[in-house]
């Protein structure tokens, strides 16, 4: 199965588009699975869950790392997947 | 918008961080005093949970001092949980603030999110500052009216002649409307400010302080704020275990304690500063205690120290910068005098080296 990384997102959130630039840059050396945005606040449980931290990253439905990108963690991850 | 320094300073540092932690205490006095006369009394909210904008028309002149007001109403009265992002210097923290106001009682925790883990939980007057990298919990006396968020500025007729106050844009940030207030300094001694206010809390959502070029010194930004009608007494418990830790407690100064050398002042002050607090205090690592006294013009204030013994580790000299706050270090008659604030660096030179030993009265 493909992996997929889903970036819980809030509306004019400055932090959550900081997360989603670092992994554009990351992926300039990486080779990142494709990114699929989500809006926190257009469902309870996802805000209930995810409200306060967003911004978060998750690597198939795992969370990676919230507020800021964890680089080392997202890579990590991603090579005990493929090993 | 000063808070207290929450990441680890550099050793070369620390004394200057301990000084601003002290400056943090007086400066909140002051912006406690500087509260206009008709403002509401902390502790009746501003508007219910969840209302609109409380009918501010943004094109009446007084509009960005109503709301100026009502966010500094909100900070103190509503009850709120939230992430931010604190940038200065290059660096960002992302850190969680909750405030909650019950039966009269303030209590806040703020907690570095980055990995630190360094805490700030305040209950009613007292700050336990929880340092896990240091292994210790720091307990002291702070007024009712410090906020772990920082002090934002307030208004009144003084004040308006050293700051131009202007409605900026509407826009949106977290999904909600905010209303851009520029506060603008009309010369060289003071910073200024660009706060969103949310037109449905009064919160500040995003702040800037800027310096007279308009560059941003320190930035904090909401990613995520929510103003719940009540919080449980178990969000205001440290996520870290303090066993082992070692406690330190404040050492509150005796009431009929006497200055045990000359009172101290400044010559000359910038524009529109003056007197606010004068105190002694016992900060840990001074040889002696330490005469603290803030001047301010009502919104920016400055902190000078002087110190009652010479202490090699405090041989700071000229000027330095510690996050957002300037600072300027020398020696009057053999006593070690710092200025510090979030001020531009010309205005704590200017105060430090203004300040003299008031003579022995007769």
């Amino acid at each position: 199965m493909d992996a997929q990384l889903t970036v819980m997102h809030r509306h004019e959130c400055e932090l959550c588009d900081d997360m989603l630039a670092d992994l554009e840059r990351l992926r300039a050396s990486v080779d990142l699975p494709p990114v699929e945005v989500v809006d926190v606040d257009s469902d309870s449980e996802l805000h209930r869950k995810y409200g306060l931290s967003v911004p978060v990253l998750l690597l198939d439905g795992t969370v990676v790392c919230r507020h800021r990108l964890d680089a080392a963690e997202l890579i990590r991850l991603l090579g005990q997947r493929s090993a | 918008m000063r808070r207290m320094p929450i990441t680890r300073s550099s050793d070369r540092l620390t004394w200057l961080a301990l000084l601003l932690a002290a400056a943090a205490v007086g400066t909140a006095a002051a912006a406690a005093e500087a509260v206009p006369a008709n403002a509401s009394p902390s502790g009746a909210m501003p508007a219910p949970h969840g209302a609109a904008s409380g009918g501010t028309d943004s094109t009446k002149p007084d509009a960005p001092q109503k709301l100026l007001d009502r966010m500094n109403e909100a900070l103190t009265s509503l009850n709120y949980d939230g992430v931010f992002s604190h940038a200065q210097n290059g660096e960002i923290e992302t850190l969680r603030i909750i405030h909650r106001v019950a039966g009269g009682k303030v209590m806040e925790r703020l907690v570095s999110l980055d990995g630190s883990g360094r805490e700030f939980i305040r209950t009613g007057s007292e700050l336990a500052c929880y340092l896990p990298d240091e292994r210790r919990v720091l307990v002291e006396q702070q007024p009712q009216k410090s906020l772990l968020l920082g002090n934002l500025p307030r208004f009144d007729a003084n004040t308006r002649r050293f700051y131009e106050i202007q409605m900026g844009q509407r826009t949106r940030l977290i999904g909600r409307r905010a209303q851009l207030v520029l506060v603008t300094a009309r010369d060289q001694y003071r910073y200024g400010y660009r706060l969103w206010i949310d037109a449905a809390t009064g919160m500040p959502l995003k702040t800037q302080l800027c310096d007279g070029r308009g560059r941003v010194i320190e930035q904090v930004v909401f990613a995520s704020l929510e103003t719940p009608r009540a919080i449980p007494d178990s969000a205001f418990k440290p996520d870290i275990s303090t066993a082992g830790f070692e406690w330190m407690r404040q050492v509150p100064m005796p009431g009929n304690a006497r200055a045990p050398f000359a009172a101290w002042y400044a010559l000359r002050l910038p524009p529109g500063f003056h007197m606010s607090v004068r105190t002694e205090q016992v900060i840990p690592g001074a040889g002696g205690p330490v005469e603290h006294i803030v001047y301010t013009d009502g919104i920016a204030s400055v902190s000078v120290f002087v110190e009652s013994h010479m202490h090699p580790d405090h041989a700071l000299s000229g000027g330095t910068q510690l996050g957002s706050s300037s600072a300027y270090a020398t020696i009057v008659d053999g006593h070690p005098v710092t200025a510090v604030g979030e001020v531009p660096p010309v205005t704590v030179r200017f105060i430090a080296s203004s300040v003299k030993a008031r003579p022995p009265a007769h």
